[in-house]
């Protein structure tokens, strides 16, 4: 089959959407089909913009293709007969951040109105697909809630599974991500505070403006944590990412409130490492569990340094949480099988 | 700088204008810019071409980038205050070939209707941008003719010239391109009817339709040119291709009305003569007759005598060859200019 | 909320007394300012008035409002820096005339003197009879077509309106109107009314010289042939009996001086002397006297030229009844508030309520004080203040969508797509479906 994956895009942004974009073309490729990503760029501010991309998307065509995958408001609302939505994001502003500071649009009438527009075509659009996949429980929660639509999770696999690998467990956590407030890099260096062990930190992933890493270099200095906490403030290979992984204690992935469970979750128990995460970090909880495959802890420093000191004194432990979270995985079947199935037949 | 590279595509047409993109992209990463290259899907069908260019209008990148640069039409309809354009070639199907065999869309009122408005669009943002660059001469022409634009030509480069070889003169012309009608392959197969010489011909490429494969194949059938004629229905691997042309006897490339022809470049780094038509458009730009190649007409009989006098005279060939390597060289059709002109 | 309200502001026109008694109401919510292009000699205000002339561009001071208000009426020099300004800056046009022709024949052919502008701008509105018509006016070989009753049929209120971001008229009638050519939002919201606007002078009718045993019927305002005057003339002509039995009170001057002659001559002709009589223009308080003294009002217009009545509003507040003709504003009253005759059975129903009225002083107290109530709780500045202020709510929340429609709307132009292509409606229908009208 001749497939487009349409995306949207906000130009020198890459993250864990366009990471998954490029994991969806080369598997469709492997599995023997044509694929290519088309994308569309996207500016949400002010917010008057956010209905002129949403029309643009809605006149733009795309031929040639047999079907069309499409992964982000306002992309899925390109017009094709062969339509499947893999849905990561809808504009959360006018949903669940809606009555939150990160709400975005103005609560005038107009801002009310652009709100209500946007819910008014994510009903009427999204019912055009033929099926729709969404790559976590929080997603197609929200979908059923706010939208009325049913769908079904598909989980997003790691590209390369079998790069990872567990060596041994050392004294480091690990947590490799782009470096952006939302990450909350800097709350993981301010528990190596609190941290009584000799565990340490490192940091790894590119910045997605230079004040980012700053800050956090910044809170390092401050704390006088430098022997504790090592930053790698750039994109690291493949290899020495897997690296990382196979011989860290564990991985600690903290981001506020996303969606999905995050790469990082899928490689530290493809590593066979344990995850410690908070409350609130989202989607991470559809895999890690309190005490069964990892930490689920309040996001507080002295909190999260309990549980690294904990994983730095009962290594076997460790060993334990991380083999659990590697069986839970298999047992939720994210494969690129099943989502071939899904989106590719 | 932060570098936008937009081009509107039709997915899966395969050709040298996908190519150039991608390769800009590398390049002006490699020169230390952040680029990015955006292809934005779209429907080559003039009826949808207004809304298609209106939704175009409605995208705002102009504050993502520094520069942004447009390849294609429609693309450079996109707002953008630094708007820089390296253009491929306009919606042809309105332009030169409106009204021809070659066009596909009928002239009723409604298409004339939509046919101006796409005009008066190209009028309008073609004159936005702050340089207009085009891939050959040929293009600038239409430029000027059908919308008055002045341009400046800018030859695209190869990506890897120096991959590309000179072995041994085998007894084959080459002729790697599309299988389509305007490449006219099937002119290049009617030639080898005439050939009186034992110069075979190796045609390459994949298909655009199948029938575009077995109209060609029926032609050598009914005459008899199996001997003669080999056809690898396919897109064939890089290297492949540059094993064929590096043991060629010369390039064959008779393409009607093309824009450019990387093929023409890949001939000469391959240091091989260049046989083409009259009215093959960009390719005639490159090719010098009796210095660096063959200009013929468009006929069969013209292209067969040339394709025999290369045969028969081999060291003749490999000199027009080394002076079609020569002269590309002399024409600094580089990368570097390449990045000098749209970024300086 | 910060508001500039543009408006004429001078002693004669009707609309300066309406801002005023509009402004003072919102003022007590929110500030109001100001912008008047008329000379001097301005109604008093405590409001700041800004001077500006005609079409000046307030884009610059346009930020500091949250709306601007265009007061619009048929009165070419009272409204024509307001329409110049309103195509240079948007906002909410309030929409007081329904008939606009003779303001844009003023204004294309004796301001701006461009015939084939005028004739334009007829065509685009009304096609090609519609520049007929014009082109007929402007022969000289018949009559204007905006000194005649057809203008109903050329209004040209569509070009007053044109451009803005929402509309408000003061009767469902025009809005019925405008909403058939303006896609924003239109509202209807009541005229408001001061009661203590009606000054009891004590001033009888003795002392205005008028019979004590005769009832006192008015007609009161500008004297034109819409005012079917003629009919009532006639009407008290064909029964003597009826004549007697009333005083016909007419207030009001005329620029119909032929009208009013003929008028004058019927009267004399007809001998109804001792029946009717024409004061002509009268001051305020004269006028006032007149309205207290009356028993019976006489408000007949047809065919409805006006966005709504001021004059109707002020009757029914003095708590006797009306006579008016079935269509227009006049029509959303509810029956048993006034007396409605047909139009097309004018002189007889015209006769009977004056035979029904005259004789019954119940039924005349009765419909008077159902009048007056309506009119207490209908015609109310709290009214027009809340509507008013919802409705720049909704202007508000219509915006992102006449933004985009405009917005649409220019890159087409600047591609020079004509209405008919397909695009036009491809693109209209998205918008629909996006913005829930589907």
């Amino acid at each position: 089959m001749k497939i487009a994956i349409v995306n949207v895009c906000i130009p020198f942004i890459y993250g864990g959407a366009e990471f998954l974009a490029d994991s969806l073309k080369n598997k469709l490729i492997e599995y023997g089909h044509q694929a290519i990503i088309v994308k569309i760029p996207f500016k949400w501010y002010p917010p008057q913009r956010i209905i002129e991309h949403m029309l643009a998307c809605r006149l733009l065509r795309c031929e040639n293709v047999d079907r069309v995958i499409a992964l982000k408001f306002p992309a899925y609302y390109i017009k094709h007969p062969d339509k499947i939505l893999w849905l990561l994001h809808q504009h959360r502003q006018a949903y669940d951040l809606w009555g939150t500071p990160y709400q975005d649009i103005p609560s005038t009438p107009d801002g009310l109105r652009i709100r209500q527009t946007i819910i008014q075509s994510d009903n009427a659009f999204i019912k055009e697909a033929k099926k729709i996949y969404t790559n976590s429980d929080v997603v197609s929660g929200r979908l059923k809630r706010f939208n009325g639509i049913d769908s079904e999770v598909l989980y997003p696999p790691l590209m390369d599974a079998e790069k990872f690998r567990c060596s041994e467990f050392g004294d480091y956590l690990f947590y490799p991500s782009r470096i952006i407030l939302g990450k909350r890099q800097y709350l993981a260096v301010e528990s190596m505070k609190y941290t009584r062990s000799g565990a340490k930190l490192i940091v790894a992933g590119h910045p997605d403006t230079p004040e980012q890493l700053e800050y956090i270099k910044s809170i390092i200095e401050k704390n006088h944590l430098q022997s504790k906490v090592k930053i790698i403030g750039h994109w690291i290979s493949q290899e020495e990412k897997s690296d990382l992984y196979a011989n860290a204690l564990g991985c600690i992935y903290i981001p506020y409130d996303e969606d999905s469970y995050g790469y990082v979750s899928l490689e530290a128990y493809q590593s066979g490492k344990p995850v410690i995460t908070c409350s609130d970090s989202g989607g991470t909880l559809a895999v890690v569990e309190n005490d069964i495959t990892g930490y689920v802890v309040p996001p507080e420093p002295q909190a999260l340094a309990e549980t690294i000191d904990k994983l730095y004194f009962d290594k076997v432990q460790s060993a334990r949480l991380g083999q659990a979270g590697r069986e839970k995985l298999s047992t939720m079947n994210i494969t690129w099988e099943r989502v071939m199935r899904c989106l590719a037949a | 700088m932060k570098i936008l590279i937009v081009s509107t595509i039709v997915p899966f047409i395969k050709g040298g204008g996908t190519f150039i993109v991608d390769w800009l992209d590398q390049i002006l990463k490699k020169y230390g810019h952040e680029s990015e290259v955006i292809k934005i899907p779209f429907h080559s069908y003039a009826p949808e071409m207004v809304e298609q260019m209106l939704a175009l209008r409605l995208l705002d990148v102009k504050d993502y980038a520094d520069l942004l640069i447009a390849v294609r039409y429609p693309s450079y309809v996109i707002d953008h205050p630094n708007k820089v354009l390296w253009l491929l070639h306009q919606f042809r199907q309105i332009y030169d070939l409106w009204g021809t065999p070659h066009g596909d869309i009928p002239c009723t009122p409604e298409n004339q209707q939509v046919r101006e408005t796409i005009i008066q669009s190209d009028n309008l943002y073609l004159r936005q941008a702050k340089k207009i660059y085009t891939i050959s001469k040929v293009v600038s022409g239409r430029l000027k003719r059908y919308n008055d634009i002045d341009s400046e030509v800018l030859y695209p480069p190869l990506m890897d010239a120096q991959k590309y070889r000179c072995q041994e003169a085998g007894d084959y012309l080459f002729y790697p391109s599309r299988i389509t009608t305007p490449k006219r392959q099937y002119l290049a197969i009617e030639s080898m009817k005439y050939t009186r010489s034992k110069a075979k011909l190796i045609i390459a490429g994949s298909p655009d339709t199948p029938e575009q494969l077995d109209h060609i194949n029926s032609i050598v059938e009914k005459n008899h040119l199996q001997n003669k004629v080999k056809i690898i229905g396919n897109w064939i691997s890089q290297d492949e291709k540059i094993d064929l042309f590096a043991n060629a006897l010369g390039c064959l490339f008779i393409p009607y009305e093309e824009d450019y022809g990387y093929v023409t470049l890949e001939a000469y780094y391959s240091r091989k003569p260049v046989i083409t038509c009259s009215d093959s458009g960009g390719v005639v730009e490159l090719v010098e007759d009796g210095v660096t190649g063959k200009i013929v007409p468009p006929e069969p009989k013209a292209i067969a005598e040339a394709i025999d006098s290369l045969f028969f005279n081999r060291a003749q060939a490999a000199k027009l060859g080394q002076a079609g390597y020569q002269k590309l060289s002399s024409m600094n059709i580089s990368w570097d200019r390449v990045v000098e002109k749209i970024t300086g | 909320m910060k508001i500039a309200w543009f408006t004429p502001f001078n002693k004669k026109s009707g609309i300066s007394r309406y801002s005023q008694v509009v402004t003072n109401e919102l003022v007590k919510h929110c500030e109001v300012d100001l912008w008047v292009s008329d000379g001097t000699d301005l109604l008093p205000t405590e409001l700041k008035v800004f001077r500006y002339s005609t079409g000046k561009d307030i884009s610059t001071k346009r930020k500091d409002y949250d709306y601007v208000i265009y007061n619009m009426g048929a009165h070419l020099g009272f409204h024509k820096a307001i329409y110049e300004t309103s195509r240079l800056n948007r906002g909410v046009v309030i929409l007081h005339d329904f008939v606009m022709h003779h303001f844009f024949a003023g204004y294309y052919l004796d301001y701006m003197r461009d015939k084939s502008a005028y004739l334009d701008a007829v065509a685009k509105l009304y096609g090609q009879t519609g520049r007929e018509i014009a082109e007929g006016s402007l022969s000289g070989n018949c009559r204007q077509v905006w000194e005649t009753e057809n203008v109903v049929d050329y209004p040209f209120f569509e070009k007053a309106v044109e451009g803005a971001t929402g509309v408000i008229v003061h009767s469902a009638f025009l809005a019925a109107k405008v909403r058939a050519c303006f896609l924003g939002p239109v509202e209807t919201i009541y005229l408001p009314f001061n009661p203590a606007l009606i000054a009891h002078s004590g001033i009888s009718k003795a002392d205005l010289g008028l019979p004590e045993d005769k009832l006192l019927v008015v007609s009161s305002g500008y004297i034109n042939p819409n005012k079917r005057i003629d009919k009532v003339i006639e009407v008290l002509a064909e029964d003597k009996d009826l004549a007697d039995r009333v005083t016909y009170v007419i207030i009001g001057s005329s620029d119909f001086v032929q009208y009013y002659s003929h008028l004058e001559d019927m009267v004399t002709k007809m001998n109804l002397q001792n029946t009717v009589r024409f004061m002509g223009f009268q001051p305020d308080d004269i006028l006032g006297a007149y309205m207290l003294n009356a028993d019976i009002f006489i408000n007949l217009r047809f065919p409805a030229m006006e966005g709504a009545s001021w004059s109707l509003i002020t009757e029914l507040h003095h708590e006797k009844p009306v006579i008016v003709i079935d269509n227009g504003f006049y029509s959303e009253i509810p029956d048993g508030c006034l007396v409605k005759i047909d139009a097309n059975n004018e002189k007889m129903g015209l006769h009977d309520a004056l035979m029904t009225l005259t004789a019954d002083n119940k039924m005349r107290a009765q419909i008077g004080e159902k009048g007056k109530q309506f009119a207490l709780t209908n015609f109310t500045t709290e009214k027009y203040y809340q509507k008013f202020t919802s409705f720049l709510d909704q202007v508000q929340s219509d915006q992102p969508v006449l933004q985009l429609v405009d917005r649409v709307g220019q890159e087409l132009a600047l591609m020079k797509a004509k209405d008919n292509m397909a695009v036009v409606n491809k693109v209209a229908q998205s918008i629909s479906v996006m913005f829930g009208q589907q």
